[in-house]
């Protein structure tokens, strides 16, 4: 933008500017005009309000999508400050009322048998890429070849749901030494495990986080994370661990943990 | 908890500012629903609509003092925001190819407020005949901005119209739409 705008100009722009199409430079004038111009500012107003209808189209939300946000919340810097209200009453709110709820898990359990299916098929093909990358878990001597073999696949939230909503299934969370939670882990039965959120920042390039279980007290490295295993999905198969454990080590991973973990958290019988 | 659901949406603001996270589940339980909708829309993927959903709710906690009540409905704003971010991923991609393949599949819902569903598809209805009822000139220029992401001169580029005409069409076309909408009592939701 070589001049800058006059006020018919902006007015020419309004629409376009609720809908975020215009260019950044354009965006930077007509924001520049709002903050002094009362009769424009409430024209955008209007269009946003008719925008939002516009996208009012809902859709069904991921189910731990609230733990990730949870988890940004946690690790923002800014509370919250509350400590009276657990996170089942926070989960509460967000599913709803209990009578809502309850009709949610009845509704759940019957859809429960597909999703188990669904579930069986994603092991599966878990299993598959794990013969092929030729992964051997839980052996004694555990080379690093096996440790990368771990992360099998990056699943999606369906599977992360229905593991969720397998019987039997645990939760470890991974917190900090102070306390603060970085991630969330579902395990199987089966030995199945995926990452259900995390707020892990992200590593330089040649870095990744490592995931060690702790197996008959010794650290077994069962995937290599990258370095910003911020979405949901990673598939990691395990025998069941006491303890899990991420640390931070150069991009290859390492076959023995040599620095202190970031997180761990334990593993408790359902 | 029962005074949560009381609330409006300025007064959960408000509690949010003060830190009160239980605040910010409600509005979550109220919007998520549109958030995340709307941010599949335009990107057409639902992991980006995830991460688009959790850093508008994240920012909300963050920045509530940038919701300003006067303005409009907290549920305008949220969806402002969303829609804001979604195209810059939009924008950031070198290649289309992933929204041209949307998956329209539908996830399993837990948590979204049922009730609020229903005001929502009833607003819907209103909205979908407020948008069939504009000219397809002005209809087209708005969907090919608003739902997938374009520029307005990218618009006038794919009409093969001048880009005074775009901007015109989609200034009129709102204009439109809001009086349609006024006409038919949609409003947004207060709570």
């Amino acid at each position: 933008m070589t001049s800058p705008l006059d006020h018919e100009e902006i007015q020419s722009l309004l629409g376009a500017f609720a809908l975020d199409a215009v260019d950044p430079d354009e965006a930077r004038a007509v924001e520049e005009h709002l903050a002094t111009c009362p009769r424009c500012r409430a024209e955008v107003d209007t269009y946003v309000e008719v925008a939002g209808a516009l996208g009012n189209s809902v859709e069904p939300v991921p189910g731990q999508l609230w733990d990730r946000i949870a988890l940004g919340v946690q690790t923002s810097g800014r509370g919250p400050v509350r400590e009276e209200l657990e996170a089942t009453d926070l989960a509460r709110i967000v599913t709803g009322n209990d009578e809502l709820a309850e009709a949610r898990r009845r509704r759940a359990k019957a859809a429960s048998s597909l999703r188990q299916r669904a579930l069986v098929v994603v092991a599966s093909a878990a299993a598959v890429l794990a013969v092929v990358f030729g992964l051997q878990l839980g052996s004694a001597n555990h080379n690093l070849d096996s440790t990368r073999a771990a992360l099998a696949a990056k699943g999606d939230g369906a599977a992360v749901t229905a593991a969720l909503q397998t019987p039997g299934h645990q939760v470890v969370d991974l917190r900090s030494t102070r306390g603060v939670r970085l991630a969330r882990f579902v395990l199987l039965p089966d030995g199945q495990g995926y990452l259900v959120s995390s707020s892990l920042s992200r590593l330089p390039r040649d870095e990744t986080y490592q995931l060690w279980g702790k197996i008959e007290g010794q650290p077994i490295s069962l995937a290599l994370l990258g370095n910003d295993p911020s979405r949901g999905g990673f598939t990691v198969a395990s025998a069941t661990p006491s303890t899990l454990m991420v640390t931070i080590e150069p991009s290859g991973g390492v076959t023995t943990p040599d620095r202190a973990p970031l997180a761990s958290g334990n593993v408790t019988r359902a | 908890m029962d005074q949560l659901r009381d609330s409006s949406d300025a007064q959960l603001v408000v509690g949010i500012a003060r830190c009160r996270d239980d605040a910010l589940a409600e509005v979550y339980r109220r919007h998520s629903g549109a958030v995340f909708g709307l941010a599949r829309r335009v990107t057409g993927n639902h992991g980006e609509a995830e991460d688009v959903t959790q850093e508008v709710f994240v920012r909300l906690w963050n920045q509530p003092d940038r919701f300003d009540a006067d303005r409009g409905a907290l549920r305008s704003y949220l969806l402002a925001q969303t829609h804001g971010r979604a195209v810059d991923l939009v924008r950031s991609r070198s290649s289309r190819t992933e929204r041209e393949a949307r998956d329209a599949r539908r996830t399993a819902s837990e948590g979204y407020d049922l009730e609020r569903e229903v005001w929502d598809l009833a607003v819907a209805d209103q909205v979908a005949m407020a948008v069939a009822a504009l000219p397809d000139d002005e209809r087209m220029a708005i969907e090919l901005a608003y739902f997938e992401g374009h520029t307005y001169r990218e618009v006038a580029s794919l009409l093969a119209q001048p880009e005074g005409t775009i901007k015109s069409r989609i200034r009129n076309g709102l204009r439109r739409m809001k009086r349609a909408l006024s006409e038919t009592g949609v409003r947004e939701s207060e709570s």
